[in-house]
């Protein structure tokens, strides 16, 4: 994981269904391969609400 | 309000209750609040004083106390992703803590506010500074 992301702490590694590691994959969030290509349209609804905020 | 430590926590870095905050073997997470449901007070110790948590709280993880390298006594950690958080009012302040996995003894850390973000239901990344005092110094 490159972020904690809630129970998931970065620098861990974790195995997790392929859609939610997909999903952690595509947003950035973790490292590793893919299960499956992705169009353009699928990463952006992934990416669709999801805010970043520096403190 | 400013961010600011909580100052029993500083008594309990003194004594060397806290442990090390940076070891994979004491879990420090992150709680999204809201200034409306929650005034920081130095009174405050544990994790009973803050309000319930609006999304699930996040494990910090790659944590440092010398912020990325080259700045001793800050304490550092990847940035931290709530997933889905429900939509609602701004959300403009968090407190980090040490998770005994006991809210009555779960001491509160570091309280920072002075960022607003307004939850969509979608995911929200907290991103801490990548200078001095990163997270928080002591």
């Amino acid at each position: 994981m490159i972020n904690s992301v809630g129970e998931y702490v970065a620098g861990e590694q974790y195995d997790m269904p392929d859609e939610q590691a997909d999903r952690f994959l595509l947003l950035g969030y973790a490292t590793g391969q893919l299960s499956r290509e992705y169009t353009t349209d699928e990463i952006a609804t992934l990416h669709e609400g999801h805010q970043e905020v520096s403190v | 309000m400013a961010s600011q430590h909580y100052n029993l926590a500083l008594q309990e870095f003194w004594k060397g209750t806290i442990g090390d905050a940076t070891s994979a073997g004491v879990t420090v997470k992150v709680r999204l609040m809201r200034v409306s449901a929650y005034t920081i007070s130095q009174a405050h110790q544990f994790l009973t004083s803050l309000p319930a948590a609006i999304v699930t709280d996040v494990t910090l993880g790659t944590k440092t106390a010398n912020g990325a390298g080259a700045d001793p006594g800050c304490f550092d950690a990847a940035d931290a992703t709530f997933t889905s958080v429900p939509s609602g009012a701004a959300i403009d302040c968090l407190a980090v803590f040490k998770d005994t996995g006991t809210a009555a003894t779960s001491p509160l850390l570091f309280y920072i506010d002075g960022f607003t973000v307004t939850p969509n239901g979608g995911d929200i990344t907290i991103q801490w500074q990548n200078s001095n005092p990163f997270i928080a110094k002591l």
